[in-house]
């Protein structure tokens, strides 16, 4: 079978959005109980709330009523706020104050009262009132039997809308009855907030608010239950009378004509058009898959059936030839993605774009500004405080600027940190704002923000390198309790250290002690490590042991002098590690990579010291805990060296929930976990995976290294390399002025006139950008409109196409 | 202050100096630097050679300093303004309100210790520079009267020549750059049939008892005529004032110099009054030789604040920094700091730097970038006519581009007899910023360091050659620029399209992401978060991420990355047709700022 298809994207138009009237400006008119009565036409509905003269002149319900005054009268339903005067008694008239009802009248029947708490917005008015004016229309029904009566009774004759809501009164359900008062009387509309009743007719996502179409009138057989289809879209206005649209419309319509020259009432939606492209002798077949097409794109596509004679001639058509339907469902959902972004950014735009925030960090940042954050935990420093609190007391000093996001970001987890302190630390925390304190900041050399530093008495300040956040802050100052590298006196102490006894409450936030060995003659050797041990305070611990006896250490762990001997407290184990250098510089660096863990559960704070080693990254991605035997096989082969040009690692999804994002990269769709995958990060971004449906066990992963190694495996991405650019263009200043200045040069006009001359060319230039931005001046005033009112009036304009 | 040294030094033709060559017959005390005048420009350049531990000598005629303020204004009230309260902090931002201080690090000597009046008295101005002098112990030889400056050529010397300065006592003094801040005191001469019966503003009776019942004409309509026609206006019949141009109030114009409130204004005098200099302060007949201080005006007369105090603080340090690296190979001071901190550092100056807002279109912050965007150098308040000769006047390398930074007003906005009130005259939105009628920060953008004969023939009113890019700062009533999407969202957008670069701040967890799905990283989590310094999320702010729907939905793949703005579509519209998109934010982020 040949079938291809050609997707027609259009601009969303807002045909229907282009003829409004503006309604006179209403207010809620107030009158007597007698006045109102004399109102009252037959036929006319009206809502009426009935006060006592003598109460407040405003309440949140006056203000709600108001505001649906204006739609409520685009139905042709009056409003107004009755004053019971003593002369006049009116039984609508409660007797007590806070017993005032609503009424609806339609003539001078009353339909429906209304305590004044059902009505409890502007939405909830306009949803109770249509709702009881249209009792007959809108089918109320809270079980499944209801419902099948209900689609029994219309087989073959109508169609039925149904439609689910939370709770009668909230917006989905006021959408859903100004549907009704359009579409009553086309199709049956039935609703229900039974969550059961949803269910039992399969719906997932039932927190929701759902709409269905049954297609009913097609239904002949009375046995055969009518095809539904799901509104996808939220519930609005907007979007049922979307849907309806495109449920009305034909769902298959053949064509032979330049598709080019098509047009249906999709394109006008804005929905893209699928044409399956026949030929005569696959007619039949091609009819069918058409129609099985259509189905599953109603209201997301027109789908049309294209006689191949139909692009012959003419302009040439690109065209995909795809071999499975599916694809076609595919291909059209994604786009479809796309559509509903643009779609919104239609809708809902005041203005470009460019001034949408998207830097996470200062958006959520000002989203979370009036949280509250316990600052009196910290001290706020100021020029005459700084020096005098510094030097009083072991500091830690917060430097900020009141306006940067990232400073007021860290400046959370700073209080959190002190929040966690709390009591316990001699260290005082501290915070200074730059943007009030310039010169006290410049003077520390704080140039940038935020920035972290140590003021120790007697001491250089050190600034904090570490995560910007609670957990490394809180490390950073609880290990500098103490000085490094810790002076260790005797054999015993030395056990202790090593044993982690001696600091049982730092280890907790340092898993490696380090311990150098000297003998007492070793000074430019102790001096270096002296010096490595301060630069790394408060990331590790750092102890040194010099004394005579210390060949007794250094025999006992087969160490020769110089040594360092790293206790890797969880593991329990002892390591020792020559110092062939003692360079501080090496010393640090042989420290830090001792810190390394040869097969680490990689998490977003450890992630920049492994990567730092330039290797790809073997990663075991894991729901939970990895795998005993899978760390086993893979420890074996690190012991073998079969892992030494890779990181190996695992990721446990559990605690680094982004992982999923990161495996949603590589794989579509995703096998089951666990999963083995090796990135090459560093050179050309291939991403192999292990074959999901083999043990993770030594010999196949052997085998499966020799293969890559050897360049047989395929890798199944390639991560994108592209540079990261500007995310939106900015505003460009310099052509705006341009364009006024030589506007001004064409124009030569008088001296004098110059000042009137600008801004009449401002003007200009704003008619100007609106022209360039391509949107229609209807779109911009829609939304100063209430939804409720175009829903008429383009039904109208619907009528005239 | 020295009139009379003044006289023989300007001839009226604009010719500087009466350079008499003669051989030195002895050798005299030589010094580095001298400065004639210990007024306040005088004493704020011998405060920065001070610091600088430079060898430097003070010539002053009185026997105290700011001796012009003994005398003038005849009135006594300074018409600069001494706002002792802004509701700020900020000590540099202050000084934007501070007309009257010298710069120093002691802030016992700020103006507002000295009085407490808006417009002060100029007594605590003399009390004022006497405790500066005294307190920085600057070297100040008092008494000494400077009658002549002579130059002897010297190859050995730094310019080629040495300053032979000789005092009244005949003891003469050798220096190799000679610093002038000798003020402004030469009275205009006016000739007309009758102008021998006009009194001086330098010696008219300040007493109004010597003007009852008289009709008196004020020829001028400066702060001066206005000063003395206040003086005498309730006793006299009539003051008739007449000037060549028509009344200038500094609120129209932006000029200090203009009538601030019915209360100076040289006319056309400019040729006669002012010396001739270049931009960086230098005469344009003598190299070595500088004017400081009100002389200096020229530059930026009837533009800027150079005449005044609260300017030429700001230009004598510049001068200072300039002479720093001729003379010293000290390059100019900068900070170097990483891209991501561009925006952060440029928000940080336009809002509390007061020698930009001050010496607005005459002194400008200069970034100088390093290869491949990675960092960049900020130097603070350089002379911007001087653009073209920035790196041999500085020392730095601009050779990948740079931004300028200048504080402007609006073309339409400034000028003598325009309703400063008109309608629409502020600008609320950020894409008519470029329309900012108030002084408002404006940053330009060159690929490469302009030319001379760029920055001479530049385009008329523009103060710097046509840029690559320009962006204007919204202007904001209180001058507060850290609005964060009216004022530092479409600054970044700027810089980030000049730079070709994203800019934005991002989470550990986001760069954790890019890190393990894309080869390359937006600099701030390479500079940050890879070097183990990125930014942890708390948990409310994730939260605030997720409904922002700025949470990357975990789905990078390459057709994302290209266009980062569809992470705001990444997640599925919630059910709720109300849920409130970037739109909903932005407007009322706009409301909550404004």
């Amino acid at each position: 079978m040949f079938s291809g298809f050609n997707v027609f994207r259009v601009g969303i138009s807002f045909v229907i959005m282009c003829i409004f009237y503006m309604p006179t400006v209403n207010s809620l008119p107030e009158l007597s109980p007698q006045k109102y009565f004399s109102t009252l036409q037959p036929g006319k509905a009206s809502l009426a709330y009935f006060c006592q003269a003598d109460s407040p002149r405003t309440s949140v319900f006056l203000e709600e009523l108001n505001e649906a005054v204006r739609p409520l009268q685009d139905y042709g339903i009056s409003v107004a706020k009755v004053n019971c005067v003593k002369e006049e008694i009116s039984r609508y008239c409660g007797k007590e104050k806070d017993l005032m009802k609503a009424y609806l009248f339609k003539g001078n029947i009353l339909l429906r009262e209304f305590p004044t708490d059902t009505l409890f917005d502007v939405n909830a008015i306009v949803a109770h009132v249509l709702f009881a004016l249209l009792f007959n229309e809108v089918k109320y029904i809270t079980n499944l039997e209801d419902l099948q009566n209900i689609e029994n009774a219309l087989k073959g004759k109508a169609n039925i809308i149904f439609s689910y809501v939370r709770a009668i009164g909230i917006p989905e359900h006021r959408a859903v009855m100004e549907a009704a008062f359009v579409y009553g009387t086309t199709y049956q509309f039935v609703l229900t907030t039974e969550i059961a009743l949803l269910e039992s007719i399969g719906s997932e996502d039932v927190e929701y608010a759902h709409l269905y179409f049954f297609h009913c009138k097609l239904v002949l057989d009375l046995t055969q239950q009518c095809r539904r289809t799901l509104m996808e879209q939220p519930l609005t206005t907007l979007n049922i009378h979307l849907f309806i649209k495109t449920m009305k419309a034909s769902l298959l319509t053949e064509v032979a004509e330049d598709p080019q020259q098509v047009s249906t009432v999709h394109l006008q939606l804005g929905l893209p058009l699928v044409f399956i492209v026949s030929q005569q002798a696959t007619y039949e077949a091609d009819r069918r898959t058409a129609e099985w097409v259509a189905w599953r794109l109603l209201g997301k596509a027109g789908v049309l059936l294209l006689l191949s004679a139909g692009i012959t001639g003419g302009v040439p058509v690109e065209f995909l030839v795809l071999h499975d339907v599916d694809l076609i469902i595919s291909h059209v959902e994604n786009n479809m993605h796309i559509e509903e972004i643009q779609e919104d950014e239609d809708n809902d735009m005041e203005g470009p774009d460019i001034d949408v925030q998207d830097d996470e960090v200062a958006e959520t940042v000002f989203r979370d500004r009036k949280r509250k954050l316990p600052l009196e935990l910290t001290v706020e420093l100021t020029e005459e405080t700084f020096n005098a609190t510094v030097m009083a007391s072991d500091s830690i000093v917060l430097f900020y600027a009141g306006w940067q996001a990232v400073s007021m970001a860290f400046l959370q987890s700073y209080i959190d940190v002190a929040v966690k302190l709390k009591g316990t630390s001699t260290m005082l925390l501290t915070r200074i704002n730059c943007a009030d304190w310039s010169d006290v900041c410049t003077k520390q050399n704080v140039t940038e923000f935020p920035i972290v530093k140590m003021y120790k008495k007697g001491e250089n300040p050190v600034s904090y390198a570490g995560m910007l956040g609670t957990e490394d802050l809180l490390k950073f100052i609880q290990l500098n309790r103490i000085s490094y590298p810790v002076n260790i006196i005797s054999i015993q102490e030395a056990e202790e250290y090593l044993s982690g006894e001696l600091y049982k409450d730092l280890i907790s936030y340092s898993s490696v002690s380090v311990l150098g060995l000297f003998s007492p003659t070793m000074k430019t050797a102790k001096e270096d490590f002296s010096e490595a041990g301060n630069y790394l305070k408060g990331y590790v611990i750092t102890g040194i042991y010099s004394e005579e006896d210390v060949l007794l250490l250094s025999t006992k762990y087969a160490a020769s002098l110089p040594a360092l001997l790293l206790a890797r407290h969880t593991e329990g184990k002892i390591e020792s590690v020559p110092l062939a250098s003692t360079h501080a510089q090496d010393i640090v660096q042989i420290i830090t990579d001792a810190l390394l863990e040869m097969f680490p559960e990689i998490t977003v704070e450890n992630l920049p010291s492994y990567f730092r080693l330039q290797k790809p990254l073997l990663i075991l991605f894991s729901d939970g805990t990895v795998n005993p035997q899978y760390k086993k096989a893979i420890l074996t082969l690190v012991k073998q060296k079969y892992l030494d040009s890779f990181t190996p690692c695992w990721l446990n999804l559990k605690n680094t929930p982004v992982g999923r994002g990161i495996l949603r990269a590589y794989f579509d769709p995703l096998p089951p976990l666990p999963l083995l995958v090796l990135v090459n990060l560093h050179s050309g971004g291939q991403v192999f995976a292990f074959p999901s449906d083999q043990a993770i066990i030594e010999e196949n992963l052997v085998l499966w290294l020799k293969k890559l190694e050897a360049g047989l495996e395929n890798h199944i991405t390639i991560l994108p390399a592209q540079e990261w650019k500007p995310p939106l263009p900015a505003y460009d200043f310099l052509s705006m002025i341009d364009a006024a200045t030589s506007h001004r040069g064409t124009r030569k006009v008088p001296k004098c006139m110059k000042e009137t001359d600008v801004q009449e060319n401002d003007k200009e230039q704003h008619e100007d950008k609106s022209a360039v931005r391509k949107e229609p001046i209807e779109t911009l005033r829609i939304k100063h409109w209430n939804r409720s009112n175009w829903f008429k009036e383009a039904e109208k304009s619907f009528r005239l196409n | 202050m020295g009139l009379s040294a003044a006289a023989p030094l300007w001839g009226p033709p604009g010719l500087l100096l009466a350079i008499a060559l003669h051989p030195a017959l002895s050798v005299p005390p030589r010094r580095d630097y001298c400065v004639l005048g210990a007024g306040p420009a005088g004493l704020q350049m011998a405060y920065f050679l001070q610091r600088a531990g430079r060898d430097y000598a003070v010539f002053e005629r009185a026997p105290r300093p700011g001796s012009f303020f003994t005398r003038y204004p005849r009135h006594r009230k300074l018409i600069s303004i001494n706002k002792r309260y802004t509701g700020k902090a900020n000590a540099e931002f202050n000084l934007r309100h501070d007309w009257n201080s010298l710069l120093s690090h002691d802030p016992r000597l700020l103006f507002r210790h000295y009085s407490r009046a808006y417009f002060p008295d100029a007594r605590d101005m003399v009390r004022y520079l006497g405790d500066f002098a005294d307190t920085l112990g600057l070297r100040v030889q008092y008494n000494t009267t400077i009658a002549h400056v002579t130059l002897d050529k010297d190859r050995q010397a730094w310019n080629g020549h040495y300053f032979i300065l000789t005092d009244q006592k005949g003891q003469v003094h050798q220096c190799s750059v000679l610093l002038v801040a000798t003020g402004l005191s030469v009275p205009n001469q006016v000739d007309f049939p009758g102008s021998e019966y006009a009194e001086g503003y330098e010696s008219v009776s300040v007493d109004p008892e010597d003007f009852v019942g008289q009709n008196v004409l004020i020829l001028g309509r400066g702060n001066s005529a206005f000063e003395t026609a206040e003086n005498i206006l309730g006793v006299t019949n009539f003051i008739h004032m007449l000037s060549r141009s028509r009344v200038r109030l500094s609120w129209a114009t932006h000029y200090v110099g203009d009538l601030r409130s019915l209360r100076l204004n040289s006319g056309n005098a400019f040729g006669k009054k002012y010396p001739l200099i270049r931009a960086s302060y230098e005469s344009k007949g003598s190299r070595g030789l500088f004017i400081l201080g009100t002389a200096s005006h020229s530059v930026d007369y009837r533009k800027s604040a150079g005449g005044f105090i609260h300017g030429f603080r700001y230009t004598v340090r510049a001068v200072h920094r300039l002479l720093e690296h001729r003379h010293h190979s000290v390059t100019w001071p900068a900070t170097k700091l990483p891209i991501t901190q561009l925006t952060s550092s440029i928000v940080r100056r336009v809002n509390e730097a007061s020698g930009l807002y001050q010496m607005f279109g005459v002194l400008a912050d200069v970034i100088l970038l390093k290869e491949n965007s990675t960092a960049f150098e900020y130097l603070e308040e350089f002379p911007i006519q001087m653009l073209a000769q920035l790196e041999t006047l500085t020392g730095r390398k601009a050779k990948h581009g740079l931004f300028v930074i200048n504080m402007e007003y609006g073309r339409n906005f400034s000028g003598p007899d325009k309703d400063v009130f008109f309608d629409d005259r502020s600008v609320g939105h950020t894409e008519d910023a470029w329309q900012s009628n108030f002084l408002h920060p404006v940053i330009y953008y060159y690929r490469y360091l302009p030319t001379e004969q760029e920055v001479r023939f530049r385009p008329a009113h523009w103060p710097l050659p046509r840029p690559t890019a320009i962006h204007h700062i919204v202007e904001d009533f209180l001058t507060d620029w850290t609005a964060p999407i009216g004022h530092i969202l479409p600054l970044r957008r700027f810089l980030e399209n000049c730079l070709d670069t994203d800019l934005r701040s991002f989470y550990a967890e986001s760069c954790f992401l890019f890190t393990l799905t894309c080869q390359k990283l937006p600099p701030f989590c390479q500079q940050g978060y890879l070097r183990m310094q990125g930014l942890v999320s708390t948990e409310s702010l994730r939260q605030h991420r997720v409904e922002s729907r700025l949470l990357r939905d975990y789905a990078p793949t390459g057709r994302r990355l290209e266009d980062s703005s569809q992470q705001l579509g990444d997640q599925e519209p919630l059910g709720s047709p109300l849920a409130p998109g970037p739109l909903a934010q932005s407007v009322d982020s706009n409301k909550e700022e404004l």
